[in-house]
């Protein structure tokens, strides 16, 4: 810690820069937060006027002992483990092949992001229809190929987890396909010319070329895509409402469910912060992983 | 630009047929849910539960739901109230946020990594989680029932400001300090230097700003009290019979719906392709 | 040349709106505490009697596109007296309710507030939203013990708190076609459950793609028979009765019923297919178990250009003949306690209430409506029946069934969390996940939790 220096002119310019956002970002994001933090320490445990009672960590505590909230964070955190490694391969694959020369290539581009632009509602009704155990498409597919009890997807306790995370992937590949694509198009071509020239395949390019080049985003998308992958409360609550049973109720879900079906406002705040925490754990170890990796 | 270049041997060109027939399945594949949406809403709403697949083009087409949402008094409304708020917070979350990710960018300041980390935190704090505070307190100060309620917290997006920094990191130095160099400051640099050169994230950022601004569903259903002044996403779900959803119906009006992003989207798309190759960054 | 003007255009809005919105910030936050105080005096200021009003009542979106409503409204409207506005809450019934809590949390002002169900009526008297109406009443020389009688709900303190619309009751509904093609006799009368199984089973035709029974998805499907059979919710000690062996035989008979018997889709099929809650009116089903309000959806031609007759029986009972009951609950609305117009409101929820059941063909929730008037309603039913039905029919069902009376659901400490229960585990039984005496233990258990929880 050096004494207190004036502002130089660059950091003049970073307040100039910086000025609008951190007005917003008090008010509309900061004091919110805090508020939740607030929340989360007091009794506002049903409908009626706000009450402020500090109760201390008794939210918290109570928090550890419902079955059903610690279920759904681990819930949340099958879905995690499983949906961000499929969701980067699957579009960065797929940002590498949109992103070579072929035919029609404008109109398959839009078909592939289609799926990204419908509305929630919608998407629910119809995977509903698709994944429909009994008389459903897919099913009935798996049968003539001999399978002989296919999966009750939607409605079975060990599958409708996995079948919310494949319409998940499904609607939101698009996103995480263009970022990889916005940045592999960033990557220099004479990089690749030289390499070719050097007489390097395609995959040894791959492996020293791109990789390197798209590793920010790589990691912006790896930090978003977790962060993202906790916030999945509207479809959930669409297609499965978290059942059977409590095999497919998220955390997030949970909160919602606390808050505004039972009115359960400071226990749903505090189970808010546990999520927070959680995120934020998982979110420090890879910025530390991510630096190490970036140093090699 | 698009011109294809002589055509080399034929092998080369099956190949690149082949290729072209695989993405084109995979493209069909994706938009098959899609389709049934579309069919659907040419339904009546128990023909939807029947053979959604058997019927992909209806025997008989329905144009009743598509007559009863012209029809309907508050559609449009929405239609209108949505398309205000996306564009309103596409023009103030394009200023504001790339300003700030310019900084955190390209201007050395004191604090810079504690604040950048103090900002991007708050982003493992999802909307989902504080809904409840952020409520009370916009109701506090008057927020509530006002388009500005859902435009002016989008306006400040942490998300963007942490792409956009990643992407403007990635702009070489020598071009900046170039023109530190030739005299230029921050503001120049800026606008005409790093603008520029981040076409197409920025492109990224105002369409998904629209797509996830028109398919918002939980902040106006909290922050809007009265009918009219809904948006069209939470609008959709009034859609109903006598105590259910009318499915049929939804379905028209989500496809209705999806019409300007999808348009956006066609149009859009070409800035992709070009990318960044085309504005010369590479040089 | 062209790009560079054009951001730099962008850049100078950019800077002028910053200007804007710092300023909107300090407006907004300068406003606030003068605001704030005006609001909360409101509520003590006093109503003008004489001069007309204007007020709000919340309905749902699906109530809100209902004539039943909006034919009430109108004609109240055309009184020329107070004149009233709707605020429609957006999405279905759970998304509403939702929305409503969160206003009502907030403090809104709307005068009229809709009480669907039991459990919601309980929570919004216990939370001091809804205003005592026997002061009201007696402002407006209004004697409601005399109108409302043994239907008027009271609460602990001798006050009333809200006015019911109607009276719900459970009934059976039946498709003559089905019964015809299959060629056996339609139910009248006192009859068991296993006279009803044995009936399904015959309507029942896996070709055609028909069930003998349809019943949807709600907590109290999971043990009806047990409150048939009256068995108290609560032991004695404030604890959940849900160990009682009525309850367990309850869910088990629910379950059967598509497992077993398969006279109605399954759980599972129910789920994953999601059966429209209005799946009777496709005429796949041979007989529906459903509340009155049905009467509603089975004459509405409009909506339900259906192609065949319907008629209309009592519950069956239980077969150890210890629950010859059918169950009630009614919807209702009561007075918002921020109303700043608690007398035009309550005169317009008296009015409802004595005039919505005759639109909704319900069961009225008065003590003396003469013969006439069950004619007139009976008689409405009958002329939107398109000859499916008579007045001696309906007038033996709705007013002669012989059945006593016992509350549909479980109302009363952690009742919403109860309810959800009995959903999660009762699936995770009816699915095939978990063990009978495993699911009646973890309802056991959990609604335990949830009423100490809320007693604290």
């Amino acid at each position: 810690m050096s004494k207190i220096k004036k502002p130089s002119s660059e950091e003049l310019s970073a307040i100039l820069f910086l000025a609008p956002i951190f007005i917003g970002f008090f008010i509309f994001i900061l004091i919110p937060i805090l508020f939740t933090v607030v929340l989360s320490f007091v009794d506002y445990n049903k409908v009626g006027p706000l009450n402020m009672d500090f109760v201390g960590l008794k939210n918290y505590i109570n928090v550890f002992s419902d079955e059903q909230a610690m279920n759904g964070y681990l819930q949340s955190l099958y879905f995690s483990i499983i949906y961000v490694p499929v969701m980067l391969i699957l579009s960065l694959l797929l940002a590498i092949l949109i992103n070579k020369s072929f035919y029609f290539r404008t109109a398959t581009r839009t078909l592939i992001f289609m799926p990204y632009v419908s509305n929630v509602t919608a998407v629910a009704m119809v995977w509903s229809l698709i994944f429909d155990p009994l008389n459903g498409p897919i099913n009935q597919l798996l049968e003539l190929m001999g399978v002989s009890n296919p999966p009750l997807w939607f409605g079975g306790v060990n599958t409708s987890l996995i079948s919310v995370i494949i319409v998940n992937v499904w609607i939101n590949l698009a996103f995480q396909t263009i970022v990889f694509l916005a940045a592999l198009q960033g990557v220099s071509k004479d990089l690749y010319e030289s390499a070719s020239i050097d007489g390097a395949g395609t995959w040894r390019k791959f492996i020293s070329i791109t990789v390197p080049s798209i590793s920010p985003i790589t990691f912006f998308l790896v930090i978003t895509t977790l962060i993202g992958s906790f916030q999945n409360y509207a479809i959930v609550k669409l297609l499965t409402n978290g059942g059977p049973g409590t095999s497919s109720r998220v955390i997030s879900l949970n909160i919602y469910e606390e808050a505004f079906t039972f009115n359960r406002y400071s226990f749903a705040s505090a189970q808010a912060m546990l999520l927070f925490l959680v995120i934020l754990i998982i979110t420090l170890i890879q910025w530390k992983w991510q630096k190490k990796w970036a140093q090699n | 630009m698009g011109t294809k270049l002589t055509l080399k041997s034929s092998s080369m060109n099956y190949k690149k047929l082949l290729f072209s027939v695989i993405m084109l399945l995979v493209g069909i594949l994706m938009i098959v849910p899609f389709i049934i949406m579309i069919s659907s809403s040419f339904k009546t709403q128990a023909m939807v539960f029947e053979s959604p697949f058997t019927t992909i083009i209806p025997e008989t087409i329905t144009w009743e739901n598509y007559s009863s949402i012209f029809k309907d008094e508050y559609y449009f409304g929405w239609y209108f109230n949505s398309l205000r708020v996306v564009v309103l917070t596409i023009v103030l979350r394009g200023i504001f946020v790339t300003m700030a990710a310019y900084a955190f960018a390209k201007i050395e300041f004191r604090l810079k990594n504690v604040l950048f980390m103090v900002f991007i935190s708050t982003m493992m704090i999802t909307p989902d989680t504080t809904i409840v505070s952020r409520f009370l307190f916009y109701k506090n100060i008057g927020l509530t029932d006002s388009y500005w309620a859902l435009v002016l917290p989008a306006a400040f997006d942490v998300y963007f400001i942490f792409m956009l920094r990643q992407f403007m990191m990635g702009i070489p130095k020598e071009l900046s300090e170039a023109a530190v160099l030739d005299g230029c400051g921050h503001f120049r640099i800026y606008s005409k230097i790093i603008m520029p050169l981040i076409k197409p994230p920025l492109v990224t950022m105002v369409l998904f700003t629209f797509i996830w601004s028109w398919n918002d569903y939980a902040n106006p259903y909290v922050f809007i009290n009265t009918i009219k002044s809904q948006t069209l996403t939470v609008g959709l779900t009034t859609f109903q019979g006598l105590g259910g959803a009318n499915y049929a119906l939804q379905m028209a009006g989500a496809t209705l719906a999806v019409i300007p992003t999808v348009v956006l989207f066609s149009f859009l798309q070409k800035y992709f392709v070009e990318g960044i190759a085309s504005t010369g960054v590479k040089g | 040349m062209k790009r560079l003007t054009r951001i730099l255009s962008l850049m100078l809005v950019g800077i002028m709106m910053t200007g804007l919105v710092a300023a909107c910030g300090n407006n907004s936050s300068s406003n606030s505490p003068a605001n704030s105080p005006s609001s909360s005096n409101a509520s003590s200021s006093d109503e003008t009697k004489e001069e007309p009003v204007t007020i709000k009542i919340f309905l749902d979106s699906a109530k809100s596109k209902n004539n039943v409503y909006l034919d009430t409204i109108s004609e109240y409207n055309a009184l020329g007296g107070d004149q009233v506005e709707m605020n429609v809450l957006p999405g279905d019934g759970v998304a509403a309710v939702q929305k409503m809590n969160i206003l009502m949390g907030s403090g809104d002002s709307t005068d009229v507030v809709i009480l669907d169900n039991p459990i919601i009526q309980k929570k919004y008297v216990e939370a001091g939203y809804l205003a005592p109406l026997n002061d009201l009443a007696n402002n407006a020389s209004v004697d409601l013990g005399k109108i409302y009688g043994q239907y008027l709900p009271k609460e602990d303190d001798g006050n009333s708190y809200y006015l019911r619309t109607d009276i719900g009751q459970w009934y059976v509904f039946y498709n003559k076609k089905i019964f015809d093609d299959a060629n056996v006799p339609y139910p009248s009368g006192k009859w068991t459950w296993s006279e009803y199984i044995e009936t399904a089973k015959k309507l029942t035709n896996a070709d055609k793609k028909i069930y003998g029974s349809l019943m949807l998805d709600y907590d109290n499907y999971l043990y009806f028979t047990a409150r048939q059979k009256d068995v108290p919710t609560y032991k004695e000690d404030g604890m959940s009765n849900y160990d009682d062996p009525a309850y367990k035989e309850a869910l088990q008979f629910f379950a059967d019923l598509g497992n077993v018997h398969k006279i109605q889709p399954s759980w599972l099929e129910f789920k994953t297919q999601r059966v429209a809650w209005d799946a009777f009116m496709t005429g796949n089903y041979g007989m529906h178990l459903i509340g009155s309000w049905y009467m509603g959806i089975i004459t509405d031609m409009e909506t339900y250009p259906i192609n065949w007759k319907w008629g209309i029986t009592q519950v069956p009972v239980p077969d150890s003949g210890d629950g010859d009951r059918t169950l009630v609950a009614g919807a209702a609305f009561g007075v918002n306690s921020k109303s700043k117009h608690k007398e035009a409101a309550f005169k317009f929820i008296n009015y409802m209430s004595q005039n919505i059941y005759k639109k909704n063909k319900a069961i009225p929730p008065m003590e003396n409506v003469s013969d006439a008037d069950k004619t007139a309603l009976l008689q409405g039913i009958v002329d939107s029946s398109n000859g499916s039905v008579t007045v001696d029919e309906l007038n033996k069902v709705i007013f002669d069934s012989g059945l006593g009376v016992a509350d549909e659901k479980i109302s009363g400490p952690g009742s919403s969390v109860i309810s959800q229960t009995v959903l999660q585990e009762g699936e995770l039984y009816m699915v095939g996940q978990k063990s009978l005496d495993d699911a009646i233990q973890a309802i056991k258990k959990k609604s335990d939790e949830a009423i100490q929880s809320e007693e604290e």
